[in-house]
């Protein structure tokens, strides 16, 4: 695998690796990843800093957990899915969508996976 | 005649006895499983619950939801006047044929009335409950056909008296006794034919809608039904019964054998039950050619 | 002819709230929809409102069944941020709980199934036999479930010699009992006509939809998360459970076979516990940084993401518990097959909802909380 296609490595632990991945080179990260044999991916984590949007996709490689980190603006967050190379990922992006408010494209869905129709949009979200 | 109707051996001893039944039967499971289970008389105090509920029913459901739990307990309950208890026949007005439609009945108007509910779990309980009587009945008649073929006479006190002369038919008879506990097995929708009221996949199948008398009627349709198959069974193959004492001592000991089934087997989905039904009866009908071809 | 079947969120065969929508051609379903959120209670959002200890408190309570796992988990997580050696006594005893949980898990999950396929006899007795298990760890830990074992540097109790001879007769039971079930669950004719290709998840859809835990190593991909040796993984001898059946009879064979493993790594650990502390010093604060870590959780891989900014809270505790993970496995496995074999299919992925719903509700910058399916948790009290 051609770990320079992923990012740069921002954390290694004793069995994991974080890279950061720019936006741009995210989907060439992700054809990386396909073509080293990588397809099961253990979920999505968004993290709002106050500042920007992380979005992390955790993979895992054998005994190692691979991750990308994206970047992403507070306002009008945007990703495009995933879910065709890695159809495991479908209800982790809705998730990400509903706790924080980041719009996936081509998973869009009118439905709440956890949330009441009345409780308030993305909860996991800093309110500043 | 009438207080052997509506006493000994008629409609309250045959509804106490099923009722009593029922109790033993779930005493006898739960201790198979390592359970305390309900007391004994649990049944009684169902059924008096039941009765004294308010009469519910729901929109969509037609006259048939209120007039087939009636029909399924007077058949059960016809059907069983007419077996032999101890000796003595309650009704005695027909034969092995007369009794065979009555439990058919019995069993048709208990999946008609779950038709009528109209809720989905019901519908598909009760298409499973006809789908699994056209099994069962085949293995039931057919087993019942030896000894009808062997001595040439359809009525069950003659088999009674017969028996305690000449002893147990089921040892001249072994398949068709086996094949015919067996089809109670379904009959009475006990492990592992329990597919109709399927718990885990229906509810409680076609029963779900019932409530207050019509649950009564549907609980006390099984607790007659099951009494009437023991009681074929004890006249017709398991030895007769000359006493009261033998009568309850012989169908008890069936009883712990459908327990035993109960508790050790587990469900058979409805199209393998018709496989295992219809292998019984084609066994049966090359054992009945084989051995008694010169009768038929 | 179509007819529409609600399954749940109450209904006898799913004892977990969540509804399935299924369609049935006669008794053939021909689709299926999963609806969730009926024990929705925020804790990723309310552990950002803790600090690390309390953390502890409240993985331990988001699943009643695996809550060693979660707390174990979790405590590593940040041991890691902190760059920690935990003492290896206390490995050792993490190990232990974390096995025996797996132990009666695996026995509910037997006795599910039993019941689900009308083994009525069965599912009581693997869940009375269960009930060794749970003496076991109320003598360990003074709890059946929740046992508050474990703590971020290591565990708060040790395991006496008189517990780990008791610990070793209980373990020498089970083992003649889970013979029995063997005998029962993989040999019984009825059962395997139950089981024996029902619930197909083919090896590819297994690997695709990123399904894991037992239901994956029964559709042979090897996957055990036990093999990245957390805990005192590394020190004991055992091997994953990989079976080829890929259907619930294989399922079984994989978590029978699981709990043999289980047995002889829990007798492995008590053997050769080490003497020395329980717990090392923890540093008050925790420094800034981004951890991942995972377990193999009785259901199969949990991932707990932790990143630190520095304060005495968390700024984001990631959860993904098995079950979330197996849902996927559902679709492919239920469309096409029958309507009596909805519930021991939905039942061999072992679905544990208050698992797979825990995702954050707590409205920021308020100190008001609003738990939205009105189920408010004693624990849920103001942050610090």
């Amino acid at each position: 695998m051609d770990t320079s296609k992923l990012g740069k490595l921002s954390k290694e632990g004793r069995d994991f690796r974080i890279y950061s991945t720019p936006l741009k080179s995210f989907e060439r990260a992700l054809i990386e990843l396909l073509h080293s044999g990588i397809e099961r991916i253990s979920t999505i984590s968004g993290v709002d800093t106050g500042k920007q949007i992380d979005v992390l996709y955790h993979f895992v490689n054998g005994n190692e957990s691979i991750t990308l980190k994206i970047v992403l603006p507070r306002k009008d967050a945007k990703i495009k899915t995933i879910k065709k190379s890695f159809p495991g990922a479908v209800l982790y992006e809705r998730e990400l969508s509903e706790m924080l408010g980041v719009t996936v494209i081509g998973n869009e869905s009118p439905k709440n996976l956890f949330l009441d129709k009345e409780s308030p949009k993305c909860p996991l979200r800093k309110s500043l | 005649m009438l207080p052997e109707l509506i006493i000994y051996p008629g409609v309250i001893f045959i509804v106490f006895l099923g009722l009593l039944y029922s109790g033993i039967f779930r005493k006898i499971c739960a201790r198979m499983q390592n359970r305390v289970g309900p007391p004994i008389l649990q049944a009684f105090y169902d059924a008096i619950k039941l009765f004294g509920k308010e009469n519910l029913s729901h929109e969509g459901a037609g006259h048939g939801f209120f007039i087939w739990p009636i029909v399924a307990f007077a058949s059960a309950l016809v059907a069983a006047l007419l077996i032999p208890v101890a000796g003595t026949v309650a009704l005695n007005a027909g034969d092995l044929l007369i009794i065979i439609y009555f439990l058919i009945l019995s069993s048709a108007a208990l999946y008609m009335a779950g038709f009528s509910s109209e809720n989905p779990y019901a519908i598909i309980g009760a298409s499973r409950g006809f789908m699994q009587m056209i099994a069962y009945e085949a293995p039931f008649i057919l087993a019942i056909l030896f000894p009808v073929f062997f001595y040439q006479n359809m009525s069950l006190s003659y088999f009674n008296q017969l028996q305690l002369s000449n002893g147990l038919l089921a040892l001249q008879f072994p398949i068709a006794a086996f094949a015919f506990l067996v089809a109670v097995l379904g009959k009475v929708e006990l492990a592992p034919f329990h597919i109709p009221a399927a718990h885990q996949e229906l509810v409680g199948g076609y029963y779900i809608e019932f409530s207050g008398f019509r649950l009564a009627m549907v609980e006390l349709t099984h607790a007659v039904k099951t009494i009437a198959l023991l009681a074929i069974g004890v006249a017709l193959f398991f030895g007769g019964s000359a006493s009261i004492l033998g009568f309850i001592a012989k169908t008890l000991a069936l009883l712990f054998l459908l327990a035993v089934f109960r508790a050790t087997l587990a469900r058979f989905r409805i199209e393998q039950a018709i496989w295992f039904y219809w292998t019984l009866a084609g066994v049966l009908i090359i054992n009945l050619t084989l051995q008694h071809g010169g009768f038929l | 002819m179509s007819t529409r079947i609600p399954v749940g969120p109450q209904h006898p065969a799913l004892i977990e709230p969540e509804h399935l929508d299924v369609k049935v051609d006669g008794e053939t379903i021909t689709d299926v929809d999963v609806h969730l959120g009926y024990i929705h209670r925020g804790i990723e959002g309310l552990m950002q409102k803790k600090n690390y200890q309390q953390n502890v408190y409240i993985a331990e309570r988001i699943c009643g069944i695996c809550s060693g796992v979660h707390t174990s988990t979790y405590s590593e997580g940040v041991e890691s941020l902190l760059g920690l050696e935990v003492p290896k006594r206390a490995k050792y005893i993490r190990t232990i709980i974390l096995e025996l949980e797996r132990l009666h898990s695996h026995y509910l999950w037997l006795g599910l199934v039993a019941y689900e396929i009308g083994l009525d006899t069965a599912f009581q007795i693997s869940w009375r036999d269960r009930e060794i298990v749970l003496d076991l760890l109320e003598k360990i830990t003074g709890n059946r479930i929740n046992y508050a074992m474990n703590t971020i540097g290591g565990v708060r109790r040790g395991i006496t010699k008189e517990m780990q001879k008791e610990t070793l007769q209980g373990i020498d039971a089970l083992w003649e009992k889970t013979k029995y079930y063997k005998e029962v669950f993989l040999k019984d004719s009825i059962v395997r006509a139950r089981t024996k290709n029902v619930g197909v998840l083919k090896k590819r859809d297994a690997e695709r939809y990123s399904v894991a835990g037992p239901i994956v190593r029964a559709s042979s991909v090897d996957f055990d998360v036990r093999t990245t040796n957390y805990a005192a993984y590394a020190d004991v001898k055992w091997k994953p459970i990989v079976r080829h059946g890929c259907d619930i009879n294989s399922r079984l064979d994989v978590r029978i076979e699981e709990v043999f493993e289980a047995l002889n790594i829990i007798r492995q650990c008590i053997e050769n516990m080490p003497e020395g502390p329980l717990k090392t010093i923890v540093p008050p604060v925790v420094p800034k940084g981004e951890t991942i870590m995972r377990t193999e959780a009785p259901r199969g891989e949990l991932f707990y993401y932790i990143r630190s900014n520095g304060t005495a809270m968390p700024e984001r505790v990631k959860i993904r518990p098995p079950t979330y993970a197996n849902l996927l496995a559902l679709k492919p496995m239920l469309i096409g097959s029958e309507l009596a074999d909805l519930p021991v299919i939905v039942a061999s992925i072992d679905p544990c909802f208050s698992c797979a719903e825990r995702v954050g509700v707590i409205k920021e910058g308020t100190n008001k909380k609003e738990i939205f399916d009105g189920r408010r948790l004693r624990m849920m009290k103001d942050a610090p």
